[in-house]
Formats: C-alpha cells, structure tokens, sequence
C-alpha cells in the first residue's frame, strides 16, 4: 500500500507532462510571455544565497541568465531546473514561490536549454580494447586473436569503458599498440624460415615415452602389450622430437613380434602396427582415431625387420605407435574388451583364475560390488608381482575358481570397472608371455622436400583474401596501389583519399628500394596502418556523421565489431540513412532501413558481446569475479557463474520477447537452475520437482508478481556485487539504486568533509550507525535519498538470500524508507510497487545508459527530452523493451555525431 | 590462503643474475653519490598512526608494531611524523600520495623519470597489487600522472612486468629491423596523420592532440632501442610461481605482493628501471592471515571507528604487509652492485601514503618512511606541519636523485637541512 503521496510528488508529475507536451518555442520567451522576467524570481527568492559572495554550496546565479553559449552556464541550468521543479530548493525553512512563479520559471528554463542544447558532441574516440580485438579479428579473419595479457585497460567514464572521454591516448598506450601492431603483422606475414637442413634422428626404446604401461621396456626393445582408444595406456612417442619443418620425413621402423607360447591365443591376422601424427598441442586423453594415420606396418617376423615409408609431418607434430590389433584391450571409459579377454584366459586356466581371485578380491575392502576398492597397491609390476606369488603358492584356494562362482562374476566385474588399474597389472601376463609386439627402432629422415603445413596453408589463404593472390599484376607498385585501394578503406572504415594511399605506397616502395623483400613490405605497411588514427580512431569527422559512421556507430553498438560487408554496402550506396515519410504520421521521417539493419543486428543470445559487455557495466556484474563471498554464505564460484548468468539470461530475453518495461522490476519469470532458486532464492516450481537430476539445469524459471524476488532489484548478482562477500553495505547499494534503476546519480561527497568521529557507542544495527554519521546537514542532504533505498534492500545479504534478521543480532530488519518524493514504503515489494507507478523513471535511466554506451557521451539536455519522449510513448502505446530498444537507434541522438 | 611461501623466498634471495656487461666496466666507474633508483610505494589505506609513530623522537625509540617486522634494519630508515599535503580530506585522498595537494598533479616518480630516466630501458614502471582490475572513478585507481597530467596505467601482473625485463629477444637483428623500419615509417604515418587533423572539427582536433603527444613520445623510446639494441639484456633464474595464472584478484594481494617485490628487487639489481612506484591497494579484499580467516574485508577494518576487535584485526594485515617490505630490504641489502655496495645504499626508498587516518577519511598527518638511498638513518623526526609539508621532504628526495628542483606542490622549502 502506498501512502502519503505528497503535492510535490504530483507537481512534478503534472510539470513532467507540462513540458512534454508543450511545442518549443521558436523565439526566446520574454518577460511579456511570462509576466515577469525569471530574473526577478531569481532575485526573489534564490540570490540570496547564491550569489557571487555567498555562493551557497558553490553555485552563484546572479545575472547569468544572458550567457546561453557557455557549456558550463548550460551544465548549471540543468542543475538547477530539476531542485525548482521537485520544490527542495529554495530550502523548506526560506521564502517559497508560489506555483505559478516556479511553473513559470521552470517553463522559461526548459525552453531555454533545449533551444540552446543541441544534437551530437561526441568526442572523437579511438577504439576500445575489446573493439580493438573484434576489429583486428573481423578485419583480418583471425577468429582466435586476443590482445596480449597486461596491455591497459580502458578508463570508465560515466559508467562505460567506451566513452569519448574515457578513450585517452597515453604514450604507454600508443607504445601497447605498436607491439600488438608488430604482433599482428607477424601472424599475418609471419618471417620466411630457412629452408631446414635434412638430417636423421635415430629413436632407440628409452627414447620413447612408456608411461601408464603403455609399453615397457624387455630386452632392449619397447614391448607393446595392448592396445586403447585413448592414446595414453596404448600408445608410446618420442619422449623429446618435435617436428619443427614442415615436410615429407622418411620413417625407417625396426620391429618384431614376441609369440613364445603356443599360438592357440594369437589373433588368426598379423600384428598391425600403426604409425599416426600427434600434434602435440592436443592432449594425452585424446583418442586415437582423431590422430592422422601415417601408416600401417604388417608385423609377423619374430626377428627384427625394417619397414621404410614416406610422409607428411607438419610443424608442432611428434609420431606416434600403437598396436591396432592386440589380443588385450583396455584403458578409457569402458573395459568391456577386457572383461572379454580376462573370461577368455580364466576359461582355460583354472590357477590362473584363482590366483587373481585371491590378490584382486582380498583387496576389496567393501562388499559392494566393484566399489572402495585399494587399487594402489596393484597397479602394474606390483600388482603382477602379487599375483605371481599367489600363483606359485601351494595352498592357493582353489574351491572359486569355477566360471559360475560368485567369486568369478564378481573378480570380472572388477575387471570391468576398475580396468584402468587392473589391465595394467594384467598387461606384464603378456609382456611377459606374449603375445607382444617389440619396437627397436625408429630412423627419421628429413625433411626430405618442404610441403606447406596446415598452419602455412592458413596463412596463405588468409594473405589471399587481404592482399590478393600472386601474380595478378605485373608491376610491384600497380598490384600495391589496388591492394591499398582495397585494404585501406576496410581498416580505416571509410573510404579514402588518394593522397592517403600515395603516402603508404611512398612507404612501400621506399621500403622496398632499400633491398627489402615484397613481403617486409607489406609487413611494414600492416604495422603501420595499425597505428594510423584513422585506424585507432572511431567518428573523426569534419560535419555530421555521414552513411560509413553511421554504419560503424551501429555495427560496434550492436556487435561491439566493424561493419559487416551489409551495412557496408548501404553505407557505400548512401542507403544507410534513408528516410521516407512515416505512415502514420507523414510529418514525421521514418528511418526504416536503419530499423531493418538494427533488427537485423540485435543480439539474441545471452553470450552476444553487447549483453555481456553492457549489463557487466551497467549492473557491475563485472566485478563478479573479483568477490569472493565468505563461507558462511555457502556460495560458490558456480553460483557466481549462475548469478552472472541469470542476469545476462533475462536482459536478453527481455530484449528478444519484446517485454513491457515494468518486467525489469516485476516480472514472473528468471533464468537459473532449480537448485539455485531453491538455494538462494527459496523458490520451488512443481514440474522440476518431477524430474530427478533436472536440479542443475539451467532453464527459465517461473516466479510470481509482487513477491521479494523477480527482477533487477533482489537479483543475486546485483546483490552480490553491491556488497563486499563479507557484509552487506546500504550505503553502496542505495548509490547503486539511485546511479542504475532511477537514474538519479548523486554527486561525489564534497571536498571539505570534516573528519568524523560519530559516537557510535548506542549504535547496534547499520542504520543506527549510518544515521549517526549522518546528522550533519550538508551529509544529510545527499544521504536522506541514499541510505532509504539501500535499508530497503537490506533484507538480502551479501549474496541475495533473504534474511529476517540483522547478521549476529536478534533484531528484526526495519527494512521501511521513506522515498525522495515522500512515499514510505516498508519493505522491497512497496518499493518495487513504487517503482511500476513511477516506472519512467526506471525506463528512462536504462534508455539514457543505452544511449551512453552506443554514442560514447552523455546526452545533452534536449537529448534526454528526446528519450524522454520515447519512453513516454512506449509506455503509452504499450510496447516493449526491444521496441524503445530500436526507437532509441533511430533517435536523432543516436543519428548525430 | 597461504600468506608467505618459503619455497619462493628462497628462491628469490637466491636467485641469480648474469650482467656481462657491466661486470667488465666495474674497474672503471668511480662510486658516485647519487643513488640510481627510487621506489615508491602506497598504501591505499594508510597505516594505524598509533602503531606506526614511536612514542619518542630520535634515535634509540622503542619499536611500534607496525615497525616490528622491519625492525632489524631500523639503522636504514626514517620515520617522519606530522608531514601532510594539506589536501582536501575525502576519499580521494590517497591518490594525492605522489601528487600534492591537487590530485593529478604531475607526481613525485614521474618528475625524477622525466629527469633522470630517459635512457634507461624503462624510464619509470607503475605497478599494483590488490583492488580491482579497471577501477572506476574519475581518476580510476592510478597515482602516477604525466607533466600533462595524464594518468598512468598500472602493471598488476606480475608475469607481465617479469616477461618485460627478462625476456631477452633473441634475434637481435630482427629486433633491430623492426625498430628501425618502424621509426622511418612513422613519418608517413604522421604526415597522414595531419592532413587527417586539418580536416575534422576542432574538438577532434583537440582530442588528435593526445595522439600527437604520445607518438612524439613513442618516436623517441624508439630511438633509445635503436640505441640499445646490442646492450645485453639482463637473464635471470629467477621464476615466477607456477601456478599458470597471476594472483591479481585482490584477496590474493598477499600472494601478489611479495612477487612485485622480487621483481622490484630484481629491477634495481639489473637497473632496468630508475624509478618504480608500487601501490597497495585494498579495495574488495578479505583476508587469511596465518590460517585465520579475518571477519571483516579490509576496506571496513580501516573504518574501524577505534573498536579494538576492528582494529587488531587491522594491525595484523598492516603488519602482513610490512613483513613483505621487510623481505624486500633485506633483499636489498643482500644484493650487491658492481662495486660490491649493497643495492639499498643506492636506492631510495619512500614508503607512504596519501590516507592519514582512513577511519575518518582524514588526509592530514600521513604515515611516511623512507629508506636508503645513503641517507643517514636510524631516527624519528617529528615535523611540526605549520612549518613543514610532506612536499618539503618531497623535494629533499628528488634532489638526492639528483633533480633540481626547489618546489613541489605547495612545498618550496624542502628538508635538505634535516635529512641528509
């Protein structure tokens, strides 16, 4: 229930409407218009105080209202209208104006600054570090580009980190930009190596890695025993060779099979041994099959015989061996092959089997099947050793070693899940016996002929598509003139004057007379161009913003990246701004194919670069992973990964479904797993309920109106962040509330603070102490809007849960406020319900940070009328978010420089 | 949380350095005066005045708390009492540690860079521990600023800072190449570069003029490599902590900061740069002390409203981190120069801060220590501030470094008489 809705709350509600519906005013109001001149009001009632001696809280109004062309006197003004329209100035104990004389005074001001603000005023910025990254990656097709760990991070500058005043340019900057420039042009134009020498690596057995049993060594020779499907437990490479040429290497490999007992357990094929390729960046999990064959040597001699073959091995590879087709398989996920092989030889040899009943079962603490199993004890040799003393025992127990024992069943299972370990004591049964297959040797040969690499090959396709194939043209300066005339207006997003391409060509060919190679030439000219502004820079413009801006200020909006070759083409044809009288109202100008690029271009994902960019810094998410909440909270870094999510999750769903404004503060539904809400936010829907082991999946998650949670206020995330992991911080959040839900920022505390020293001895709970150091008038007067809104949120701790009582204490939160316009309110749902009567406000401040981060400034006084409007006539023509989302682009704020 | 590593501690003291270069030239320089390094380091929140300031005044004073862990080099410091810049109080107030009275004035380290560090391979390095990565605010958690009072970024990795003094390039021509052909280039990247500002509108004009400024500066580091470019670079079996990735979250400032002083340590050994500046922070940090985990963040500790419980926990970070400070002297009286003179003899060491009680946001009477740099040590000088301003001790240091300069800030009339 909302009570007490004071005059002053109505007044500006009706002066709001006044305004907005009043047309501008074509000449400059006079006193005849008004009856009295402003200045008198002025002189009046404000001079008083503020005037140039007394110059209360540092203002001085005395005769300024002639001066419109000063930018401070306009920054002043808009200062001031809002305390004249909201009736806290003049101060409630001084001389009031009557409601005309404010209505009036307020009207002239309002008239005044939007005729005398205008359109546009972004500074020229240069690219951010994350536009830096997507352009080098959309520019020059390296999908994988990253800028280097420890080059600086942007400055924030009301809230955004790609902000004309944030984007400075420093030595240590410009000098970061020249080494990632360097860098770039390596990969592009990476330096020719000399062709590498042939020579002949000689592989002996302990050169050979031989871990997790893969192989060991018997004899001199490296004995294989079974195979896998992941190349560790079942495959052996060369401890210490990297391939470092890429090329044709001739492989020479000496191997031998190991076939002691009868043939009665040899496979009815030769063995295979196969040579495949590793790259060794992929890791030892991999399987085998992903890894590129070379070849397959035949192997049925039992002395040793030499196979040579040709192949191709590329830069960062090493070779690897693996026996396709022994009797024993294990290792991975599943041993279902050697349960298989293991019932084979327990058919045929009834000690054998007891034997490895004895040292396997007696080894199972639990008699739960195949679980708390001791394997560390039998792994490998020293498992094989135990089984063969069980086996040589004379008074081996016998009486299980039947195939439908449950001894049997049992030691079989075992053998199946737990095979990692056991086939690995199983393995020395064939190293020892065979059947094995024994490598002595590998020659490598090379590189015998150079052959271009994957790698290469990328390379020289990407050199294609940016600098054209070879040989197209004759002359060196005619086949760089067309390059320049294609590269040039891609990285410098617009097109260019052909003095600019003569003074890279001059760089080029000087370059070149001085006896450099083609290539060092385009190196050169790639380096260079990454440090040009018209490369570091966005809008550089002389005038308004043309079709190419245009198109860049709505591609790195939307995609935080260059144009695409779309909106280039528009821009190339001048079609970008295109504008026809609207339907409905042929007065007014419709943008529509900016309408269609920017729906085209809207993200729809929650990992798109503009939801996770924008709602990091709008709601401080960013700061997520530097807050590591106490223990006490039982919150962990999934949760962070899950509260991180939801907010992401929901503003694009908002954005996508089109929802009305209001779901930002009220709305029934989130996105986060069963569990979380259950954790965090007490909240159980039926249907996950249902599903066992549905509590971690990630889904929308349905939530009733007018409830604690629901929306951007009591969402963990922004909870989380406006705390500090340990305690919750009203003051903090209620700057939060104020900064991003209502778009009322205050302003930093005043420079001559007296030191405090409150005593807060009485003081028990937060807001006690918080008022205690803020009975001083001057504290007061920002504080008495801060503080309410951040005891309201009091009820959520450090990382969102609702709690009833203050942290070790026994008291009841009093999470009631009274509100800047005189509303009270008792706890977070009044407010939410506040903010949905008054939702405008939300709506407007949400549109007004749009606007920052997609133009870099902060809009100027007839700007914010502009997006006042819209929101106005969104809510009144009862659209949604994505709607005020593409009205917003087609503003003339977004359209002017 | 472990707090100090001693595996890492003994690898840094033990650590050792390869300079063939100036090995050979020891025989031939005379041993000058002038120290040749200056480091500076911050803390954001300021120390517990009470437990940093002896009781007494002089030499033989007894030994404070927070002094304790750096007690046994007592003979190469000096603690100053009453020195402020009579800046305005707030919150803001630790930015003005380097700057004076005016935040974002040209500070203290880069004065003695633009003075003495032009033909070192680093001029000047600025690095960070704690806080958070990309601050906000107007000044966004940066002390150093240009002449043109442009804020410096800082360095929070330590990998970062170790791969840029140790990582020689092995392709010393390749190396020279690339300097050169880029220096040349440069011109015809100026000169598009202002024929593209004759023709935008004067407030990108203006904004250009940043650019212009940083590639005359860019022009000239250049020149230097090219300079130096056969001068031996500086190995080391020094190694980081292989962890894989850096301690730059701020609760992990305790891991962060003992690395950044190896690194310093290092620095100065190989005098790869003549002045750094470290900052503590300690924005969104809570800690683990000695397996204890402390309650309160630090932030709230320095708010500790004089409640004993706040205030001990308080101490036993502020002394955490002056047991890493002590490390560092040590390290630095360890190593020797090439004349075989202790490395802090020629390092001058300022430790303070721009916070004089953050409880209160109070900036006056602000905690400062300073070590080294063959001052004669050993005292607790007491300054009354209607005499003195930490400005005044500021210029005393910089013409130890060998600055000229009689004024900075609000100080023109420096300690020179009373630290010598």
């Amino acid at each position: 229930m909302i009570r007490n809705i004071p005059l002053a709350c109505v007044l500006i509600l009706t002066l709001c409407l006044a305004f907005q519906s009043a047309p501008a005013e074509s000449a400059v109001p006079n006193e005849k218009t008004l009856g009295v001149h402003p200045q008198e009001t002025l002189n009046k009632y404000c001079v008083e105080c503020h005037d140039a001696k007394v110059k209360k809280g540092g203002l001085d109004l005395d005769s300024k209202l002639n001066d419109w062309d000063s930018p401070t006197n306009l920054k002043l003004w808009e200062k001031v209208l809002p305390v004249v329209l909201d009736g806290s100035m003049p101060p409630a104990k001084k001389l009031q104006p009557s409601d005309t004389e404010r209505k009036m005074l307020a009207k002239w001001l309002d008239s005044s600054l939007r005729e005398n603000t205008s359109f546009g005023g972004t500074l020229a910025r240069r690219l951010s570090k994350e536009e830096y990254r997507n352009t080098i990656r959309s520019l020059f097709d390296l999908p994988e580009y990253q800028i280097p760990l420890g080059f600086p991070d942007d400055s924030i500058r009301h809230g955004f980190d790609n902000t004309g005043e944030g984007l400075i340019m420093s030595p240590t900057l410009l000098a970061g930009y020249l080494k990632v420039a360097n860098q770039v042009a390596d990969e592009l134009i990476p330096l020719k190596k000399k062709a590498e020498e042939s020579s002949i690596r000689v592989l002996k057995p302990d050169d050979m890695v031989a871990n997790y049993a893969a192989a060991a060594m018997y004899h001199n020779a490296l004995r294989f025993a079974s195979s896998g499907r992941q190349i560790m437990r079942s495959c052996s490479w060369p401890k210490q060779m990297t391939v470092t040429s890429s090329g044709i290497y001739k492989l020479t490999v000496r191997a031998s099979s190991f076939l002691p007992r009868s043939r009665n357990l040899m496979p009815k094929e030769p063995m295979l041994l196969e040579l495949r390729a590793r790259d060794l960046a992929v890791g030892e999990r991999e399987m085998i099959h992903r890894f590129r064959l070379l070849k397959t040597i035949s192997v049925s001699s039992e002395s040793p015989k030499d196979v040579s073959f040709e192949a191709e091995l590329y830069e960062g590879e090493t070779i690897l061996v693996y026996w396709n087709n022994s009797p024993l398989r294990y290792g991975g996920g599943n041993n279902k092959d050697l349960g298989k092989q293991v019932r084979k030889r327990f058919e045929k040899d009834k000690r054998f089997l007891a034997a490895w009943q004895k040292v396997v079962l007696e080894n199972s603490h639990d008699p739960k099947e195949g679980t708390l199993f001791n394997y560390g004890d039998l792994r490998g040799m020293s498992g094989w050793e135990q089984f063969k003393k069980a086996f040589q025992d004379e008074n081996l127990d016998m009486s299980h070693a039947t195939m439908d024992s449950v001894q049997t069943k049992k030691l079989i299972a075992l053998f199946v899940s737990q095979g990692n370990v056991l086939g690995e004591a199983f393995a020395y049964d064939y190293y020892e016996k065979g059947p094995a297959l024994d490598l002595h040797e590998i020659r490598v040969e090379g590189p015998l002929r150079s052959v271009d690499g994957p790698k290469d090959k990328e390379v020289k396709e990407r050199q294609r598509l940016l600098f054209g194939g070879p040989n197209e043209v004759p002359s060196k300066e005619e086949r760089i003139t067309n390059l320049l005339g294609n590269l040039l207006p891609r990285l410098f997003r617009k097109p260019v004057e052909s003095r600019t391409i003569e003074v890279y060509l001059k760089m080029a060919t000087e370059h070149w007379s001085m006896g450099h190679s083609y290539e060092s030439g385009l190196h050169l000219l790639i380096r260079s161009i990454l440090i040009s502004p018209r490369f570091l820079y966005r809008s550089l413009n002389d005038g308004p913003m043309d079709d190419y801006d245009l198109a860049a200020r709505l591609s790195y909006f939307l995609t935080q990246a260059p144009p695409d070759k779309i909106l280039v083409d528009l821009a190339r044809r001048g079609r970008l701004s295109a504008a026809r009288p609207s339907k409905s109202d042929p007065t007014k100008m419709e943008y529509w194919v900016l309408r269609r690029e920017a729906k085209r271009l809207i993200p729809t994902s929650p990992s798109a670069r503009l939801v996770q960019s924008f709602t990091s810094q709008w709601l401080g998410t960013k700061q997520l992973g530097s807050i590591m909440p106490d223990p006490v909270f039982n919150f962990t870094a999934d949760d962070l990964d899950l509260a991180k999510r939801e907010v992401e999750y929901f503003f694009t769903e908002m954005l996508k479904a089109n929802h009305p404004m209001t779901d930002f503060i009220d709305p029934d539904f989130t996105f986060t797993t069963p569990a979380f809400a259950k954790k965090i936010y007490q909240v159980e829907n039926d249907k996950t309920k249902a599903k066992k082991d549905s509590g971690n999946k990630f889904q929308k998650i349905t939530l009733a109106r007018d409830g604690r949670y629901g929306g951007l206020l009591g969402m963990s995330a922004v909870m989380t962040t406006t705390a500090n992991g340990v305690d919750t911080q009203p003051v903090l959040r209620g700057v939060w509330v104020l900064e991003n839900i209502l778009g009322m920022p205050v302003p930093p505390p005043p420079d001559d603070i007296p030191a405090l020293t409150p005593d807060t001895r009485a003081a028990k709970t937060p807001r006690e102490l918080l008022a205690a150091h803020t009975k001083e008038k001057s504290c007061m007067s920002c504080h008495r809007k801060i503080d309410p809104l951040g005891f309201v949120l009091e009820h959520f701790d450090p990382v969102g849960r609702w709690r009833d009582k203050w942290p070790d204490s026994e008291t009841i939160i009093d999470a009631s406020a009274t509100l800047q316009d005189g509303t009270k309110v008792t706890d977070v749902i009044e407010l939410k319900r506040w903010m949905l009567i008054n939702i405008d406000l939300f709506s407007r401040c949400l549109a007004v940070k749009l606007i920052i981060y997609a133009t870099g400034r902060e809009p100027s006084y007839i700007e914010v009328k502009e997006i006042e409007d819209l929101v106005k006539s969104n809510r009144e023509n009862k659209h949604g978010f994505q709607d005020l989302f593409v009205d917003l682009i087609l503003s003339e704020t977004f359209r002017s420089k | 949380m472990k707090t100090t590593n001693r595996r890492r501690f003994l690898a840094s003291t033990m650590a050792t350095i390869g300079l063939p270069a100036l090995e050979t030239f020891a025989g031939n320089i005379k041993p000058t005066a002038k120290p040749k390094t200056f480091v500076a380091i911050g803390s954001f929140f300021g120390w517990y005045r009470k437990e940093f300031y002896p009781k007494e005044v002089g030499k033989n004073y007894t030994i404070p708390k927070i002094i304790m862990p750096i007690a046994k080099h007592r003979d190469d410091f000096t603690i100053f009492s009453g020195l402020d810049h009579r800046a305005k109080n707030g919150h803001f107030g630790w930015v003005n540690f380097l700057c004076g009275k005016n935040l974002g004035d040209y500070s203290l380290d880069q004065r003695i860079a633009d003075q003495v560090g032009q033909k070192s391979r680093f001029p000047s390095l600025q690095l960070a521990v704690g806080g958070v990565e990309n601050e906000g605010g107007s000044i966004g958690g940066k002390t150093s600023f240009t002449k043109q009072k442009i804020p410096l970024p800082m360095m929070r990795r330590p990998s970062v800072l170790y791969s840029q003094l140790f990582v020689s390039e092995s392709d010393k021509e390749r190396a020279e190449y690339i300097l050169r052909s880029g220096k040349s280039s440069l011109d015809y990247v100026l000169d598009d570069a202002k024929h593209l500002q004759r023709n935008v509108s004067k407030a990108d004009r203006i904004k250009l003029d940043e650019y212009f400024h940083s590639i005359r500066s860019v022009e000239k580091r250049l020149n230097q490599k090219i300079a130096s470019v056969h001068d031996a670079i500086a190995q080391t079996d020094y190694r980081l902590p292989d962890s894989g990735s850096d301690p730059i979250s701020s609760s992990m400032m305790m891991e962060a900061a003992p690395l950044m002083y190896d690194l310093m340590a290092l620095a100065i050994q190989t005098e790869s740069a003549p002045v750094m500046s470290l900052m503590l922070n300690g924005l969104g940090a809570v800690f683990t002390i000695d397996d204890v985990p402390l309650k309160v963040g630090y932030h709230s500790l320095s708010h500790h409203g004089n409640k004993p419980e706040m205030i001990r926990d308080l101490l036993k970070i502020e002394c955490e981190l002056m047991k890493h400070f002590n490390h560092f002297l040590t390290d630095l009286k360890e190593k020797k120069d090439a004349q075989g003179n202790p490395l802090l003899d020629s390092t001058v060491v300022l430790l303070g801060t721009g916070m004089g009680d953050a409880s209160r946001h109070a900036n006056d009477n602000l905690p400062t220590l300073v070590a080294g740099g063959g001052f004669d040590h050993g005292s607790h000088v007491s300054l009354d501030p209607n005499e003195y301003l930490l400005g005044d001790l500021y210029i005393t240091l910089m013409n130890k470094m060998g600055v000229k300069a009689n004024s900075f800030s609000n100080a023109s009339r420096s300690l020179n008489e009373i630290f010598v």
